[in-house]
């Protein structure tokens, strides 16, 4: 009777407390009034005074108490009931557990699979790729197979011409450049005469003796025409043209 | 001891405390016999020092503080008790729902699975 000592002494038994739980007991209840009714029968019996109404009051105690009893069998099958109940929750628990740690799994490996947008997205990228031939792998490949193949013979030499391709023609590139270099040779030449204009103010005593000098460099050129030097002048003043001529034909040739 | 008809322990126990000698079915309190038989021996011999009434029913407290003892240490056996049979049914109806509302999510679950 530790249990009831511990009970007392902790407040459950006391009647008046709200937190006691056994006081929702109707079983409880019931026991403590027959306690309480039998013990004042029994006060009254020893007192020799007894008294009727406590005897009927002690009836109707008992016949509580016994209809509490046989609902303890109510009681019984409520409880098996609500056993059997958390039996199939923690089974749909535990299963729910476990379908949850499947699903959470296949999440997992979906999600370590590529996804199809970013395969479509690599495979356009790749074919995209593939188009392009880079004009040094083109031109090495038609250098291997020029060596071992020839013009096919239903091919139209002449529609491969200067006049075809989109760029200048070499032989017209050629006299631009000779054309630029002449600009500058004749550039060259003027600063190489300033430059010696320059030279020549300087002396001024063999001023007259070198405008002296001049005019018979001027006489003997003119003297050049007759002897025909001033033909070899002109013959090496010329080769511009020829070169220019010769170009033109290796500019044909090609 | 009735223990062998009820699954439950505590309850079992309770009812062998209350009505040890009545029938399965029908358990009924036998104490009123036994407060009848006390007080037929104080009523025929009051001088007595031995049939007092209180030594003739102490048998029967014993019993009841038993009980109340019983319930007080079992929390489960008094949760059990705590509620009415009424309230019991509408706190198992409910039970039930939740129990079939988490068969019908399986239920969904599986076909969806299926359809895949």
């Amino acid at each position: 009777m530790s249990a009831a000592g511990t009970l007392k002494s902790s407040g459950i038994d006391r009647p008046g407390s709200i937190e006691n739980p056994l006081l929702r007991t109707r079983i409880y209840n019931d026991i403590c009034e027959y306690e309480d009714t039998l013990g004042r029968l029994v006060a009254s019996v020893d007192k020799f005074q007894p008294d009727m109404q406590i005897a009927r009051d002690l009836m109707k105690v008992d016949q509580k108490l016994s209809e509490t009893v046989k609902a303890l069998r109510e009681y019984d099958a409520i409880d098996g009931r609500a056993k059997k109940l958390e039996a199939e929750h923690r089974e749909t628990d535990a299963k729910t557990a476990k379908v949850l740690e499947v699903l959470t799994e296949c999440h997992d490996e979906l999600n370590t699979l590529p996804m199809l947008e970013q395969v479509e997205f690599e495979r356009a990228t790749m074919l995209k790729q593939r188009e392009k031939v880079f004009t040094n792998v083109l031109l090495d490949y038609a250098m291997k197979l020029a060596k071992f193949t020839h013009v096919p013979p239903t091919f139209d030499k002449g529609t491969v011409g200067p006049n075809n391709f989109v760029w200048p023609a070499e032989d017209a590139m050629r006299r631009g450049m000779l054309a630029i270099a002449s600009l500058r040779a004749a550039e060259e030449v003027q600063s190489a005469t300033e430059a010696k204009g320059d030279e020549e103010k300087k002396p001024e005593p063999a001023e007259e003796s070198q405008i002296g000098e001049n005019r018979e460099e001027l006489s003997r050129r003119a003297s050049y025409e007759f002897n025909g030097g001033t033909r070899a002048q002109e013959s090496e003043e010329k080769p511009d043209e020829d070169i220019d001529l010769d170009l033109d034909l290796l500019g044909e040739e090609f | 001891m009735a223990a062998g008809s009820m699954e439950n322990s505590h309850l079992a126990q309770i009812e062998a405390l209350l009505a040890p000698n009545s029938a399965q079915e029908s358990p009924t309190v036998e104490f009123i016999p036994q407060l009848s038989y006390a007080l037929h021996q104080v009523k025929k011999d009051p001088n007595s020092s031995t049939n007092s009434l209180e030594a003739a029913t102490s048998s029967i407290r014993h019993r009841l503080k038993q009980c109340k003892a019983h319930l007080a240490e079992n929390a489960a056996c008094r949760e059990l008790l705590s509620q009415t049979p009424a309230e019991w049914s509408k706190v198992l109806e409910q039970r039930q729902r939740n129990l079939d509302a988490k068969r019908q999510v399986f239920q969904q679950l599986e076909e969806q699975v299926q359809r895949l």
